[in-house]
């Protein structure tokens, strides 16, 4: 198990500074210079504007030495400054990280409480209207993006009911009811999306189980329904569904980026696009190392915790 | 004066993301004023007269506008309507995106400048209402005096202080500090985009703590526009250090910036030591940011009520607002200049004749039609709501591919071919299409080359002006020096036309120091004949955008320019009714 774990973990190690080392060095990569479009947009400003640029994205320094400069601040928690406006990019971080973990976790909640038992129910009832409405209901969710969805549901709701969600935003402790009510139809929507997938798998996986003969055991020993479907078959349908809500994670890490947009709300992931859109390089480095760092550990973790659902899983 | 080749990369900025930026979108939601003219250079104490001739303001309210007058007038009786009630949030819609700086004097974008507005004081201030005149007014001077053709004497409000937060701390604000802030403006440097219209200062005397006396090096009458321009911000000696003035605007306005939500809000209070008896109104005003992508957004939150000022991006979505709220005030204001550019000096159209060809072979209406679906006016050289420089149709070119195939081929070009630059989606705007389409009839190849769009700004619409024919929005300014003589002298900041007529620059050259208003105008409506006559420029339809108030806002509404933003200049005259 120790030597699973060290290996898993020297293994997101890896990819994280794989990561790290893409992020930096994509800059250098960019068509044209980096640098002369960084300053047409930028108000960094004087004779050296250009230069203080260079200098500002490590690109005076060789390609290793400026890495390791970057690694290192990061390491220490340095994002470095806006190009843009000279503000540390860690406050912002620091600002934006509770919102968007708010909404990944409240969205990740929705997708599991709609996907997973609609899932388990579209299997019981195989080949039922029940199933095929669900199934229907599944694949329109996964073919129409969530982005559009929301913009439906605001164009919507303003054009029947003149009410749009709240666009300011109260932090959770300071007013909850009102925190809520901004988070909600975003976390659902987003939720939903994720909950389409989660659906179509779990009702595979459930499916998968539901032939094996221990399921057919537990039936024949008299067993009830409900204990047969969620002690014997889902119990042992989670191991595959776990391993997708991890990936999900990442889908939803990606997800607020747009939603936080949409919704007025100052996450993280607004931040990035706000960043991308005014070629502010080192906030771009920042987030784009948090949300790969983020699902890396979420995979990880995921894999961590097969042994806590399924016994027989053992490292 | 001397060239500033970083000068035109920033206006450029602004005015890209102004102008073709929004216009892309098809918001257009710009227009500007400005005049070398003689209101600015007459003068003294109180309201100054207006440039123009005609009664102000009182259109009729929620009337689609219909060619040929295309911006109406919000109904101004209403909004200034009641006793002021002091109190409460006024939640306008942020237009541009997210603020990256403060700092006026150095070229803040867009957003910085609406947020920075509230927060800073002018010298002078101007108003220019839809449909209405162009006012200069006092605003830390409380009056002044052109006491000769190269001396104005501003007389500073006794009561003027910082506002009280660190680092001025509330300190008196004195003459001494308005020199400070001319010498700030001033600064040698790219980003400084105040310098080349102030470069004409010869010296500042501050005889004593409350008077101001600036001589030019020669007769230059748009110096009080100048001043009266957003960009003129006085900012205090305590913020000049490296990027301090950037990050915070702290100065002497009737809002101080408290607090901000990155991307989403940004929170102003109300400066209990402002100099104007009473003023601000407001508590507080909350700046609200949307998605740009998105242009559903911002109508649904004003429909919501839950933003009090504010527009749409595109005609549709503007209309089925102005539908859909029968209470609130619309008026209508035109869209950044949209120039078709020539490089005047390098290839094809150094050749006049060929650059007329393209002129006559422009079909506007179908410019207007598709590009602004109906909204839209015929373009001049001067922004269209500066309505006493305006050129009488009869003097504007009409397409008349006849005469067109005659030029191309008296210059040797039957089949002429030329090469639009653009960026990324570029050809979807400012009516290329249509463009390329008018000129194919008249026997003209237009390529479009796609760049990417910084490469663009910087190569092609910067002062290097690397291009042979390119389409992009101007930014209009207050004054008409800033926005003729920069871009068509040949030593202006901003010539990236590469424009080199001795005839026209004398024309400019005489044009600044000219105080008298109708003479100035004459003046200028004959730079802008020459400058179309000899297709110098081809000034292409303007788009027009709608901007709303909800019934309960009064004393304020924004002006006809959305790009000069002088409604921020007068933040300390809104007021919530109760509602």
């Amino acid at each position: 198990m120790s030597a699973y774990v060290l290996g898993r973990l020297a293994s997101a190690f890896i990819t994280i500074l794989g990561t790290s080392f893409l992020v930096y060095t994509a800059v250098r990569f960019l068509p044209g210079s980096a640098v002369d479009v960084i300053a047409s947009t930028s108000t960094v400003g004087g004779p050296h504007a250009k230069d203080k640029i260079r200098h500002d994205l490590g690109l005076d320094e060789s390609l290793p030495v400026g890495y390791v400069h970057w690694l290192s601040d990061v390491g220490r928690g340095d994002f470095g400054k806006s190009l843009i406006n000279g503000q540390p990019i860690g406050a912002y971080i620091k600002e934006g990280i509770p919102v968007s973990i708010e909404l990944g976790l409240m969205s990740l909640f929705f997708g599991i409480v709609f996907g997973v038992p609609i899932g388990v129910i579209s299997a019981v009832a195989q080949d039922s209207w029940l199933d095929i409405i669900l199934r229907t209901l599944a694949i329109l969710l996964l073919a129409v993006p969530g982005f559009l969805i929301a913009t439906i549901v605001i164009v919507v709701s303003s054009r029947l009911w003149n009410w749009n969600p709240p666009i300011t935003y109260i932090k959770l402790a300071d007013d909850p009811i009102h925190n809520l009510g901004q988070f909600l139809l975003p976390a659902v929507i987003l939720g939903f999306s994720s909950a389409a997938a989660l659906m179509r798998f779990t009702r595979t996986a459930m499916l998968e189980v539901y032939r094996q003969d221990y399921v057919r055991t537990a039936r024949a020993k008299g067993l009830s329904e409900r204990v047969v479907v969620l002690r014997h078959a889902f119990r042992n349908a989670m191991v595959p569904i776990l391993s997708v809500i991890g990936i999900f994670l990442a889908y939803i890490v990606g997800g607020t980026v747009i939603f936080e947009q949409i919704f007025q709300l100052p996450g993280v992931g607004r931040f990035l696009l706000s960043e991308v859109n005014t070629r502010d390089y080192p906030g771009v480095q920042a987030i784009s190392l948090i949300f790969a760092t983020v699902v890396v550990l979420v995979n990880l973790a995921t894999d961590l915790s097969y042994t806590f659902v399924d016994p027989r899983v053992r490292y | 004066m001397e060239r500033d080749d970083n000068y035109w990369l920033r206006a450029s900025r602004r005015r890209f993301l102004k102008g073709a930026g929004m216009t892309a979108l098809g918001a257009a939601a710009i227009a500007a004023g400005a005049c070398g003219g003689d209101s600015s250079s007459s003068s003294g104490g109180g309201k100054t007269p207006s440039a123009g001739g005609s009664p102000s303001s009182g259109g009729p309210k929620q009337t689609i506008p219909t060619l040929p007058e295309i911006s109406l007038a919000p109904d101004m009786k209403s909004i200034m309507s009641g006793t002021p009630v002091k109190g409460g949030i006024f939640n306008p819609v942020l237009g541009g995106g997210i603020p990256d700086q403060y700092d006026p004097p150095r070229d803040a974008g867009y957003p910085g400048l609406q947020v920075a507005g509230g927060c800073l004081s002018n010298l002078i201030r101007a108003r220019y209402p839809i449909l209405g005149d162009l006012t200069i007014e006092p605003d830390l001077a409380e009056k002044w005096e052109q006491a000769d053709n190269q001396t104005v004497v501003f007389h500073i409000r006794p009561n003027a202080k910082w506002q009280n937060v660190a680092p001025v701390n509330g300190r008196a604000l004195v003459a001494q500090d308005i020199k400070n802030a001319f010498d700030y403006w001033r600064t040698p440097q790219p980003d400084y985009v105040m310098a080349p219209m102030f470069s004409m200062i010869d010296r500042i005397d501050v005889p004593d703590a409350t008077t101001v006396k600036v001589h030019t090096s020669f007769p230059y009458a748009p110096l009080i526009l100048n001043l009266a321009d957003i960009w003129a911000k006085i900012i205090p000696q305590e913020q000049f250090q490296g990027d301090l003035a950037k990050q915070k605007p702290v100065g002497s306005g009737p809002f101080i910036f408290d607090h901000f939500t990155n991307g989403v809000e940004y929170v102003l209070k109300r400066n209990p030591d402002y100099y104007i008896s009473g003023h601000p109104y407001l508590d507080e005003i909350h700046w609200h940011v949307f998605d740009a992508t998105n242009p559903n957004l911002a109508p649904a939150a004003f429909k919501s009520k839950q933003t009090d000022a504010g527009g749409a991006a595109t005609i549709p979505l503007a209309l089925d607002l102005i539908k859909a709220t029968p209470d609130a005030n619309w008026g209508w204001r035109y869209g950044v200049l949209n120039p078709l550019m020539f490089n005047n000096s390098v290839g094809t159209f150094k050749d006049e004749r060929l650059r007329q060809a393209v002129m006559y072979a422009i079909d506007p209406d179908a410019i207007i039609k598709i590009q602004w679906q109906g909204f839209g006016q015929p373009g001049q050289q001067i922004p269209l709501w500066y309505k006493d420089y305006r050129l009488a149709d009869s003097e504007l070119p009409k397409r008349d591919i006849a005469k067109a195939k005659q030029l191309l081929s008296a210059a040797g070009q039957p089949n002429l071919k030329v090469t639009d630059k653009t960026f990324q989606g570029g050809q979807l705007a400012f009516g290329t299409t249509q463009v390329q389409q008018a000129l194919g009839e008249a026997g003209i190849t237009m390529n479009i080359q796609q760049m990417q769009w910084a490469d663009w700004r910087v190569n092609v619409y910067g002062a290097k002006g690397d291009f042979e024919m390119t389409m992009g929005g101007e930014f209009d300014y207050l004054s008409l020096d800033r926005q003729l003589y920069n871009s068509y002298h040949s030593k202006g900041a901003g010539n990236n036309r590469h424009v080199n007529d001795p005839q026209l620059d004398k024309m400019l050259d005489d044009a600044r120091g000219i105080f008298d208003h109708a003479k100035s105008v004459t003046a200028y409506k004959a730079i802008s004949k020459y400058i179309t006559d000899h297709a110098i420029n081809i000034a292409l339809p303007n788009g027009t955008a709608p901007t709303g108030t909800q019934p309960w806002v009064k004393g304020w509404f924004t002006q006809w320019s959305a790009g000069a933003l002088l409604e921020m200049n007068h933040l300390d005259e809104v007021w919530i009714a109760p509602h």
